[in-house]
């Protein structure tokens, strides 16, 4: 079954900041609160049009923290996991945060 | 001028013919020239408003990186930049998909995307940056790298 989160709706339409002290929409929270549970699904599918600003520290947190923080490979991710967005941007630097995910922490 | 006459006569079909393909190829090459002028001119406006809204972007960064988190407009700047920066990848984008020359002025994007982004941005326990702390010349640097291959691709799409 394939999840879908649109973080726009399901989280917050201006996310930002890494940590849960940078505030309430951060890449810490989106992880631990909606993406890491979501990811007990077979498939889940981010949406992040709808979304006003994103910054690469929270995608950093919120998807190179999965491999970083809960031990997933990003192999596993490839399979699980798909990224919608307008702006290849977005998905090509989550997927560089997810494939090298120390070396983008700064 | 009886031998200029008769050679009309005799071939003032193939002569008609001749004039309107003429006429036509005229139209077609000028049409292809005005269109070309125009894309060119519209690509390069496209540029430049690419190129200040990055180089603007670098300021604000400055600005931002002066004072601390504690500062009255600190989310209010920094939701700024973030608005800007994606502004930038949205045209930069869309400019690439359009002309196939400004393709590499796409991973210039990605980069500063992360350059401006990047950590400690948005961070409440930042500290304050000058102009040319890691933070900010890594900005510069990916602001100069976006703009070089917006030109560069502007020079290899039109020369």
């Amino acid at each position: 079954m394939t999840k879908v989160l649109n973080v726009a709706s399901d989280f917050a339409r201006s996310p930002s900041g890494r940590y849960l002290s940078d505030g309430p929409n951060s890449g810490e929270r989106f992880r631990e609160e909606l993406l890491y549970p979501a990811l007990s699904s077979d498939q889940v599918e981010v949406v992040l049009d709808g979304v006003l600003t994103l910054g690469s520290s929270f995608l950093d947190e919120a998807f190179g923290g999965l491999v970083r923080e809960k031990g997933l490979s990003p192999r596993e991710l490839r399979n699980k996991l798909v990224i919608r967005s307008r702006l290849d941007t977005y998905v090509n630097k989550i997927w560089s945060y997810i494939e090298d995910p120390k070396n983008r922490k700064h | 001028m009886e031998c200029i006459l008769s050679f009309f006569t005799k071939y003032r079909d193939a002569l008609i013919t001749i004039t309107w393909v003429v006429a036509a190829l005229g139209w077609i090459v000028t049409n292809r020239q005005s269109n070309t002028r125009e894309k060119r001119k519209e690509t390069r406006a496209e540029v430049d408003v690419i190129c200040k809204a990055a180089a603007e972007i670098l300021v604000a960064c400055r600005a931002y990186y002066a004072d601390g988190p504690g500062s009255e407009n600190d989310d209010t700047r920094s939701a700024q930049i973030a608005f800007d920066v994606k502004r930038v990848l949205s045209r930069t984008q869309r400019l690439s998909r359009k002309v196939k020359a400004f393709e590499s002025a796409v991973p210039a994007g990605d980069e500063f995307f992360e350059a401006v982004t990047q950590e400690p941005f948005q961070s409440k326990s930042r500290e304050k940056f000058g102009p040319r702390s890691e933070v900010l010349t890594r900005v510069e640097g990916s602001v100069h790298n976006l703009i070089d291959k917006l030109e560069e691709g502007f020079t290899k799409a039109f020369s």
